[in-house]
């Protein structure tokens, strides 16, 4: 499966334009990850515990987006969008979007 | 004296506490299913009309429309108390949160059927470079630690023959 971000695939030919296919996860940190953050707040630097969550989260909700895809029969997401939100204090959504297209090679 | 204060506790904490998350569980319930039943009549209706709807910038080479009008849904929606109370304890441990996903699709799907029927109300039958914005609603003392998210669709609604 091709995913990117462009609108088109150098090369490659759309035949048919599936629609649009979504995936989303909310994750929360848990409260021991929560308290170091905190600590790491007086110093600063980066939350790699944070990071290594949303890096994962935004891995599932791209892998659901791709499953979407793969049922409408696709080989390729094109133009895929990522949004993220807090929902909540401790909880945040990642939203992953893009187009399921068939391509070949032109 | 130190008793009834304490049966006081007691009754504020059955009310306000366990009362509010029953409450919240049951009609919670009762309206995610109504809302649920509403949105898969929705969503079968524009099955049948074919809407395509993508996040591409451009159309298709061979497509030939009109020259386009813009189409947005939005929705914000609450969590009641008693997913709050999971979600709350789901925080505790960390990892991902059910309840939550629900709420925020159904959100979606929500504000996405208003963008579509808008749509099929200008009488297109594509919607194109289709983007989503979500927000939090509140912050401020009362709705802090609550669940009040918007969700806003939107995209360009187009009137299209097809060459493909």
């Amino acid at each position: 499966m091709l995913v990117i971000n462009t609108e088109s695939v150098p090369g490659k030919e759309i035949v048919k334009i599936l629609g649009l296919v979504q995936g989303n996860t909310i994750r929360a940190k848990h409260a021991g990850r929560d308290f170091m953050a905190g600590l790491k707040n007086i110093v600063g630097g980066e939350l790699t515990a944070y990071t290594e969550l949303l890096t994962e989260a935004r891995r599932e909700a791209m892998q659901r987006m791709l499953n979407q895809a793969e049922e409408l029969g696709a080989n390729a997401v094109l133009n895929v969008r990522f949004t993220t939100s807090a929902i909540t204090a401790g909880a945040a959504e990642l939203y992953a979007y893009g187009t399921a297209v068939v391509v070949v090679e032109s | 004296m130190s008793d009834f204060l304490e049966a006081l506790g007691i009754i504020n904490f059955l009310v306000f506490g366990v009362g509010l998350i029953l409450l919240g569980y049951f009609v919670g319930r009762a309206t995610e299913i109504a809302h649920l039943k509403d949105l898969t009549e929705r969503e079968a209706h524009f099955e049948k009309m074919d809407l395509t709807i993508s996040d591409l910038r451009t159309l298709p080479a061979g497509w030939t429309a009109d020259e386009g009008v813009f189409v947005g849904g939005q929705v914000v929606i609450a969590s009641d108390q008693f997913k709050r109370f999971l979600g709350g304890l789901k925080k505790l441990v960390g990892g991902q949160v059910g309840t939550y996903e629900r709420i925020m699709n159904r959100a979606r799907r929500e504000a996405t059927l208003r963008m579509m029927e808008q749509a099929e109300r200008k009488n297109c039958n594509v919607i194109w470079c289709f983007r989503q914005e979500t927000s939090t609603v509140g912050g401020g003392p009362v709705s802090r630690g609550k669940v009040m998210a918007e969700v806003f669709v939107y995209g360009t609604a187009y009137k299209v023959s097809r060459a493909v």
